[in-house]
């Protein structure tokens, strides 16, 4: 599994966007749970924190719940996290088996989840 | 380490048929039998973090030469690696040998001309009820039931102490064996890519 993590400005606002590619599970989710920990730090004042799915492979319930524990996370300290996912089966379908289509900010694409 | 074997043509398991695991409850219509043109699948994993991508992989594999349905091995190949990752915490060391997680699977055909595959999950550790507070598992169980027909996770008939998961996919349409259908591809070894 690779994570990148880099900034990206618009014109209406900045996001930091973590991406993750290849597969999420008990082997790799540590990785993922220090980055999305490591963006909540650098996350500049009235930025959005961006976790882009987009090219994971498989996702399973150990990144289940590391995507529900940041989004908590973002919930307490009151920082905008917002999940692209597209419309990739491997991601998009945990999810929904899960219910969790409600409680995570899902977006389709990276520019959609940085405000504008 | 890891020992695997994969075993393909006449449906055989590994060791006795269904690898110490409780029989799933069935219905009274329910008289699926080993599909003898199918393929089974037999490995064993080291109890350690790196084995449900392990057996993703060979699932994966192992449902495109039985040319599954794409979306419906997606859903097989989460529930298997889900139950996987459960019995790695189910594994404790001992000094003498480490542990290990079999995963078996078969091919069945079901009255209707319809066929669904039945993967067992089994590990060796100590039987002990699963941690209520864990948040994986308290995510893991409803995800595999929501992927496959039933789940049944008991302990072993046999005297081997552990756990075993039985997965009972879905029934997926037969394959098409049409020999009068030119533009038919009835090769059933005829490996389907997958992306």
């Amino acid at each position: 599994m690779r994570i990148d993590t880099g900034r990206v400005v618009h014109a209406g606002g900045e996001a930091l966007v973590v991406t993750v590619a290849g597969e999420i599970d008990v082997l790799t989710v540590d990785r993922l749970r220090a980055a999305v920990a490591a963006g909540f730090e650098q996350l500049p004042d009235g930025a959005t924190l961006v976790i882009d799915l987009t090219d994971v492979t498989f996702l399973g319930s150990p990144g289940l719940q590391a995507l529900v524990d940041a989004t908590r996370a973002a919930q307490r300290r009151r920082e905008p996290l917002h999940i692209v996912v597209d419309h990739t089966r491997p991601v998009i379908r945990p999810i929904e088996l899960a219910g969790l289509d409600d409680l995570l900010a899902l977006f389709h694409t990276v520019d959609q989840a940085v405000p504008s | 380490m890891i020992l695997i074997a994969f075993a393909s043509g006449v449906a055989q398991g590994c060791g006795d048929r269904n690898n110490g695991a409780p029989m799933p409850p069935t219905g009274n219509d329910d008289t699926s039998r080993p599909d003898t043109s199918g393929q089974t699948l037999c490995l064993q994993l080291p109890a350690d973090p790196i084995a449900p991508s392990v057996a993703r992989n060979w699932v994966r594999h192992w449902l495109t030469v039985a040319c599954w349905p794409p979306g419906q091995q997606e859903d097989i190949v989460l529930a298997v690696s889900e139950a996987v990752s459960n019995a790695i915490e189910h594994a404790y060391r001992e000094d003498q040998f480490p542990e290990v997680v079999d995963v078996s699977g078969e091919v069945e055909a079901v009255p209707g001309g319809q066929r669904r595959v039945t993967v067992i999950v089994r590990d060796h550790g100590r039987w002990r009820p699963p941690p209520i507070d864990h948040e994986n598992r308290r995510r893991g169980i409803p995800l595999m039931r929501a992927c496959v027909d039933t789940v049944t996770i008991g302990q072993p008939d046999d005297d081997r102490t552990g756990t075993a998961v039985v997965l009972r996919s879905r029934v997926v349409p037969a394959l098409l064996r049409a020999l009068d259908a030119p533009d038919v591809d009835t090769n059933p070894s005829h490996v389907v890519s997958t992306t």
